[in-house]
């Protein structure tokens, strides 16, 4: 019995020594998207926040194409949450991403679209989700779950 | 609780369709609002008057009346500015270009009656460099014009001083006070500073000033001090000219106008630094030709010092000559012209510009009293007379000497006898 009581004590110190800081509330969100070029190497670069990363993967993964990144602007919003979505002209898959020890992890592909891409996608920030404008007249409310809601106008 | 959720809920839906009616991008939002401050920043700048300036009041506050909605998204997005910032930004830059252009009507104002003082002055110089020119000539006959001469070259002075100084502060007035102080020229500025640069004539006016002034050196012999204030009105030319022409040549090459007219200062600066050297000269020679005495030309030190040592040499050469006169010429060459005037006179003003040099001044005095050894040839006698008189009195001496050992040995023979 003094054994258990001794493992149970110590296991407690151990769990409360492991215990993460967490800061709270936080708010990672962008007031406003950031329209990127993607250079000849595949990455981009954000001045204001200022970070970057290679989107070689991302179009490979959206058209299958490994030099797809030629050319493209990327567009790019970040949520409350701290979430990253990304999406670009022709795209019929917003990408949402965090980030993970020096890389953009993917947490979930909304697909968007079945058979055509986007034209001219745009993403409002609009707490505590992230409204996708496109094709003109559509528009989505996004998480990092999926799609909210859905209207037409 | 339950219906406290599906009040939010209702809330949230509404907000959302009230979003709706004006869905649109606010990076779209954003990135208008940007460009149109540019566009009215740029437009600021390049306004050519008042009025089209007082047009962009009206866009500043259209644009801060459309975008009023629009606050929080462009304080957030404008980052490091924000919607207030920016749009104070656009007011103030409009203060400061209005700002200008007062001063600029302001300037223009006083530039315009600078321009006709200096025409005016213009044409009185031209009436009294005329006057000068032949009250010299009949002064040469008529003694009595010498004072008439001196003060129509006073009142040339005076004038020619006024001009140049209306035209210094027209071309100080022409110049930004950025510019000035190091910084560049706009396209625009360079479009107005050229117009007024055209409208004012001052590269003409620059350019006849400096013309005016030689042109005066050459009809007048002054003092060193004329010549000195000349030199330091030329000095103040130029330092304007090296600030101001060179842009003024750019602005100019720019348009592929005028450009010769505008080198031509360059090379009329050189004309004036040997006016003046050549002035200092030539009133020496006015000096030596008052006292009628006809050196060799001369127009440096080393011809200068080599026509006194010729003068001399010839002056030597003729005193037998001359017999009594060869004197009183060289008192009139020595005592009244070289040390009375041109030694301290022209001599320091000489030294002090590297017209003449240290040496060239001791050879010059060492041929004129060599002139004085054979004007007034040493006279020796005294020195015979005293040579004569110390061989003499050792003579005495050495007789005393002698006269007195003889007397000693004959007593002392004595003494031994008795």
């Amino acid at each position: 019995m003094k054994t258990l009581i001794i493992a149970i004590v110590s296991c407690l110190v151990f769990i409360t020594g492991c215990t993460n800081l967490v800061l709270k509330p936080a708010d990672f969100g962008w007031p406003v998207e950031s329209v990127l070029k993607v250079d000849n190497n595949g990455m981009v670069m954000e001045k204001r926040y200022s970070f970057s990363f290679n989107t070689r993967e991302l179009f490979l993964d959206e058209t299958s194409d490994s030099s797809g990144f030629r050319g493209k602007d990327l567009r790019l919003i970040r949520d409350n949450k701290g979430y990253y979505f990304i999406t670009a002209n022709n795209f019929k898959n917003v990408y949402v991403f965090y980030p993970d020890n020096g890389s953009l992890v993917m947490s979930n592909k909304i697909a968007i679209t079945d058979s055509t891409g986007m034209t001219n996608p745009a993403f409002n920030q609009r707490p505590p989700y992230i409204e996708l404008i496109y094709n003109t007249d559509n528009k989505l409310y996004l998480n990092n779950d999926g799609i909210f809601e859905e209207k037409t106008r | 609780m339950k219906n406290l959720k599906i009040l939010l809920s209702i809330i949230f839906i509404f907000s959302l369709l009230g979003s709706y009616t004006y869905a649109q991008q606010d990076y779209k939002i954003v990135q208008d609002f940007k460009s149109k401050v540019q566009q009215i920043k740029d437009g600021i700048k390049k306004a050519d008057s008042l009025a089209e300036l007082s047009q962009f009041e009206g866009e500043i506050n259209q644009l801060a009346a459309n975008n009023a909605s629009n606050r929080d998204l462009l304080d957030k997005s404008l980052y490091p500015d924000d919607f207030n910032s920016s749009i104070e930004s656009l007011r103030k830059d409009l203060e400061v270009r209005k700002e200008g252009f007062t001063q600029i009507s302001v300037l223009e104002t006083r530039v315009s009656v600078l321009n006709m003082q200096i025409s005016d002055l213009n044409d009185r110089n031209v009436e009294l460099m005329a006057q000068v020119r032949n009250l010299t000539e009949q002064s040469k006959i008529d003694k009595n014009k010498i004072d008439l001469l001196q003060r129509s070259i006073a009142s040339l002075k005076s004038s020619l001083h006024r001009r140049d100084d209306l035209v210094i502060s027209m071309i100080d007035s022409l110049m930004p006070a950025d510019f000035r102080n190091g910084g560049t020229l706009s396209n625009q500025e360079k479009k107005e500073i050229y117009s007024k640069a055209q409208k004012r004539n001052i590269v003409e006016n620059f350019q006849n000033a400096i013309d005016e002034n030689i042109m005066f050196l050459k009809v007048t012999t002054l003092k060193p001090d004329d010549i000195k204030s000349i030199k330091d009105k030329k000095e103040q030319f130029e330092k304007t000219w090296r600030s101001f022409g060179p842009k003024l040549i750019e602005i100019y090459s720019e348009r592929g106008e005028k450009i010769n007219n505008a080198k031509q200062i360059d090379s009329a600066f050189e004309k004036w630094n040997s006016a003046i050297d050549q002035e200092a000269w030539r009133s020496i020679s006015q000096e030596f030709s008052d006292f009628d005495i006809r050196l060799d030309d001369y127009s440096s030190g080393m011809e200068f010092t080599q026509a006194i040592i010729s003068f001399t040499q010839d002056e030597i050469k003729n005193i037998k000559t001359k017999g009594d006169s060869a004197v009183k010429d060289y008192l009139v060459f020595a005592d009244s012209l070289w040390f009375g005037n041109i030694k301290p006179i022209w001599v320091p003003y000489l030294l002090d510009n590297d017209q003449l040099t240290l040496a060239q001044k001791d050879k010059i005095e060492s041929a004129i009293l060599k002139w004085k050894n054979d004007v007034y040839p040493v006279d020796y006698s005294w020195l015979y007379i005293v040579g004569s008189l110390l061989i003499s009195i050792i003579i005495i001496v050495l007789i005393k000497r002698n006269y007195k050992k003889k007397n000693e040995s004959l007593n002392s023979d004595d003494g031994v006898k008795e």
